[in-house]
């Protein structure tokens, strides 16, 4: 059966009213109607209610534009369309900002009982959200990302080992930045993945870190850094990249 | 020119005699019916048994020329 159109009303003041037939069973596909508020009291948002037989409200649907007191507005309501966007629109093409700087992937030496700090490759840095995240060198000269706005960050670098460390080796992959150089390691920024032993396979340090407190954007560059704690032997560290993804824009140490 | 405003309604309403299909204009604070808006051009598309709404007027249909007629035969 096709569909129908009723025009149930002619011009009247708000609200206006459609009683069903006591014959009829309708299914309600969409509505439709112009409000005209050129003689309106303050602004206001149009509305379409449905009222039950026992004269109790079944549900309301409000738009979420609001109309300014003098002028006018079509409104159409009808299923499967989505809410107009709220405050802040989403990044453009995606939902999720995020960004990920490669690595020179270079066997890097990391003597023992030093700490060594990676560089990243800035020609291989990728973000959808330019805004949000810039290849920068870290206060040391060490290149990695900056991030540029309040938030909470996910961090998670990868790795390897060139050359697998024995069993008496203790080392740290830490994900390092946030603040100035003297700061690193004992800040909310700093991600300490401790390792002991022989740890062959791709290594990762994950972690998350808040931007808009403690540290405020611009951070220093959030770059690896490897700490060969014991064993006395140098380790070969192979950095693969680091990838970012900002979680929400909420000013908040954790 | 009016401004377009499209708002989500559920799918499926399957309203029976007496449901009442209602436009209003709310105080977008308060909820309350603002004043002086003027609702016209209101339509509903619907499917389903219409009831009385499906009698419309009788069609006018003209009756065929007797043979007697001008015309007829």
């Amino acid at each position: 059966m096709p569909d129908k159109q009723i025009h149930p009303l002619g011009t009247v003041a708000a609200p206006g009213d459609y009683r069903i037939a006591d014959a009829a069973e309708l299914l309600l596909k969409g509505a439709f109607a112009t409000f005209d508020g050129s003689g309106a009291a303050g602004p206001f948002q149009p509305l379409l209610r449905i009222i039950s037989d026992a004269g109790s409200v079944a549900l309301e649907t409000a738009a979420d534009t609001t109309v300014a007191a003098g002028a006018s507005a079509d409104a159409s309501w009808f299923p499967h369309i989505a809410a107009a966007a709220g405050a802040a629109p989403p990044p453009s093409g995606s939902g999720v900002q995020w960004a990920y700087i490669d690595s020179k992937e270079l066997s890097v030496s990391c003597p023992p009982a030093t700490s060594t700090r990676i560089p990243a490759d800035a020609t291989t840095f990728y973000t959808n959200a330019p805004s949000v995240y810039a290849a920068a060198a870290s206060a040391g000269g060490v290149e990695g990302v900056s991030i540029l706005a309040d938030g909470h960050y996910y961090l998670m670098m990868t790795g390897t080992f060139a050359s697998p460390p024995v069993a008496t080796d203790v080392y740290n992959l830490i994900i390092e930045g946030g603040g100035t150089f003297a700061d690193f390691g004992w800040q909310p920024a700093s991600i300490l993945f401790p390792i002991a032993g022989q740890e062959t396979g791709s290594l990762f340090a994950g972690g998350l870190m808040s931007v808009g407190g403690f540290i405020t954007p611009p951070t220093d560059a959030i770059v690896c850094r490897v700490d060969n704690t014991g064993g006395g032997h140098t380790l070969h560290f192979v950095y693969t990249g680091l990838f970012i993804m900002q979680l929400d824009t909420v000013n908040q140490d954790l | 020119m009016p401004a377009k405003i499209k708002t989500a309604m559920p799918p499926f309403l399957d309203l029976g005699g007496g449901w009442i299909v209602e436009w209003d204009a709310v105080d977008p604070t308060t909820g309350d019916t603002v004043s002086g808006v003027v609702i016209s051009n209101t339509s509903i598309l619907v499917a389903g048994d219409l009831g009385d709404e499906s009698q419309g007027p009788p069609e006018l249909v003209p009756a065929p020329l007797l043979a007697h007629e001008p015309g007829g035969g």
